[in-house]
């Protein structure tokens, strides 16, 4: 290959170049002893120079038909999934592909508001002037609620004062709903145990 | 398919801030580190295959201008990048390279400087158009602050744990005792970051919680580090060492996006304990190294465990435990590195976690266990089969690297 060719006669390599000694005549000695090798510890030369990267220019389009179409229903008090035509599963949010037979999903769905817990973590919540080692943070519940009805489950939150311990997987928990109904996601206010 | 094997590996200092060095200097280390331990040069190299995390470092094509740094004049240069699992799919391009007989030798690399950039802002860059939609969509921003510390890797790692403690019986402490082996096993080795020789068990128990269950003992660290290797032919890998890692297997498979949001359609993966892909995964690549019964035939694993759970959750799906076995073998201390099935006897994700670099360095680790150049923690037990997993993608990809001391049974 030509481009051997031109490398063979390198321009001035950095003299700390063990490799290049023992070119051409690979070792059957064991490597190195992992405590023969280097680590620089100072590159007086290296300098940091601070710069920000920025998000904001970028913009995300968005096909909102079927977000739209449930938010709408959360207005009325209702919970919609899609279903997949092919495998049948139900997605609660609705999403536009089935992941699994990568139909487009067509067929609305209307679920109950009562779910289970499939899964749960817990959020740490500290206030700022609790931002001490010795303060115990307060664990705040967060819960993946699959409504009965649906396949799939998604994150969310539970009435604030319930503890961590009272969780538990294949809790029963029932939507509440928020006073005043306006078709965005926060019209599920939070969930209550059933 | 001409039979490929890997004859050296080279590694830098981890830490969590390598200031001293910009992301050139760091990946020059690995590069020279390797030529060192296998006595190549870069005439020797037919090709290049890199990669890292895009955006972590807020730098575009690195692979490129540091082209000098890692030798890649005149030479073919293709960047393989899938979030947690570049290392693995990196290793994995580069087999397919000397396997197709595109190339004899080829150097992969894989490398971050999260200390350079943002690691926040670059995981922004991935959830960024589902949380803006929830935002857009009237979320408050009180819930979509507690859900979108759920969404991260902590988040997405936490739902698993649970749902894998309450399938299998696994306790906080089974979830420690891997933590404990993975970061008294750093200790041994010379590049990783964290090294607790001393660590228990209560030790990582006291430390305060991050996402329930996972305390902040039990979560990897953010590491500065790149590592380098060589693959090539078979007939030139036993010119060059004596004993060279046959790479026999590889597979990649990916699963639904595993996201939190609505427009991913809350767990897409609908168990999250399922990892279809894993299993998948291992079972495409055991198929192609012609190993029938993984949990015999595997004497090492290095599994890519940034959370405990996974490391137990993944070892079975892989097929190396039966279901829910896992943690029992890791009480009986079959996993240690005098065990009869060690695991991440390096470290770990768990004790150096150079993003980019991590799923490499399992399959660095496992294939110098396999030539038995591993040093102070080289395993007691002889090494024939060792399998590298990685994990990652939008938490939805698995890439498997099966390794033996011989080429594949044709």
């Amino acid at each position: 290959m030509p481009a051997k060719k031109i490398t063979k006669q390198p321009v001035q390599q950095p003299s700390e170049q063990p490799a290049k000694e023992t070119a051409k005549q690979p070792s059957k000695q064991p490597a190195a002893a992992p405590a023969a090798r280097e680590v620089k510890k100072k590159y007086e030369e290296t300098r940091a120079l601070p710069s920000f990267w920025s998000l904001e220019a970028n913009t995300f389009k968005y096909d909102t038909r079927y977000i739209q179409y449930y938010v709408d229903h959360l207005k009325q008090k209702k919970i919609v999934g899609i279903r997949c035509p092919s495998c049948r599963i139900v997605y609660v949010p609705p999403k536009p592909i089935c992941g699994r037979c990568h139909e487009r999903n067509t067929d609305w769905v209307e679920v109950s508001e009562y779910g289970t817990v499939v899964s749960f973590s817990a959020g740490y919540d500290k206030k700022k002037s609790d931002m001490r080692e010795d303060v115990e943070a307060k664990p705040v519940p967060i819960v993946a609620v699959k409504h009965e009805g649906a396949d799939s489950a998604y994150i969310t939150l539970l009435t604030p004062g319930i503890e961590l311990d009272q969780v538990y997987v294949g809790m029963r928990v029932k939507v509440v709903w928020n006073e005043k109904l306006t078709g965005a996601l926060s019209d599920i206010k939070w969930y209550d145990p059933v | 398919m001409r039979d490929v094997a890997i004859v050296g590996c080279g590694f830098t200092q981890h830490a969590s801030k390598r200031s001293e060095v910009n992301i050139a200097e760091l990946v020059h280390e690995a590069v020279d580190d390797v030529y060192k331990q296998t006595g190549l040069n870069y005439n020797d190299i037919d090709a290049i295959t890199i990669g890292n995390m895009p955006s972590f470092e807020g730098l575009n094509y690195p692979e490129l201008w540091m082209s000098d740094h890692i030798y890649a004049r005149h030479k073919p240069v293709l960047r393989i990048t899938t979030g947690g699992t570049t290392g693995g799919s990196v290793c994995i391009g580069a087999y397919y390279q000397v396997a197709s007989g595109m190339a004899d030798t080829v150097l992969a690399i894989a490398f971050e400087h999260q200390s350079n950039g943002s690691t926040t802002g670059g995981l922004a860059t991935v959830g960024i158009a589902e949380i803006s939609i929830l935002a857009l969509y009237g979320m408050s921003f009180d819930s979509l602050r507690m859900i979108m510390g759920a969404g991260g890797a902590a988040g997405a790692a936490s739902f698993q744990a649970i749902d894998y403690m309450k399938r299998s019986g696994a306790t906080p402490e089974d979830l420690a005792r891997v933590v404990v082996s993975d970061r008294r096993n750093a200790a041994k080795n010379w590049y990783t970051h964290l090294k607790m020789p001393d660590l228990t068990v209560e030790d990582v128990l006291k430390t305060p919680m991050v996402a329930y269950p996972l305390r902040f003992g039990m979560i990897c660290p953010a590491s500065d580090g790149a590592c380098a290797m060589i693959y090539t032919t078979a007939e030139k890998a036993k010119k060059i060492v004596e004993q060279p890692a046959f790479v026999n297997g590889v597979s990649s498979v990916s699963d639904e996006p595993w996201m939190f949001g609505i427009g991913g359609g809350g767990f897409a993966n609908l168990d999250p304990c399922e990892q279809k892909e894993c299993r998948l995964s291992a079972r495409a690549a055991f198929k192609m190294a012609g190993i029938d019964y993984p949990h015999k035939e595997i004497d090492y694993a290095e599994i890519y465990d940034p959370f405990p759970n996974q490391n137990l959750m993944f070892s079975e799906r892989i097929g190396l435990f039966d279901e829910n076995q896992a943690s029992k073998a890791w009480q009986e201390g079959r996993t240690k590195l005098n065990g009869d099935l060690p695991i991440n006897a390096s470290g770990g994700v768990n004790a150096t976690n150079a993003i980019g670099a991590s799923a490499m360095e399992r399959v660095a680790e496992a294939a110098l266990q396999v030539m038995g150049k591993a040093g102070d923690h080289q395993v007691k037990r002889e090494v024939h089969n060792a399998v590298a997993h990685g994990w990652g993608g939008s938490v939805n990809l698995i890439t498997m690297n099966v390794l033996g001391d011989h080429p594949r049974r044709k």
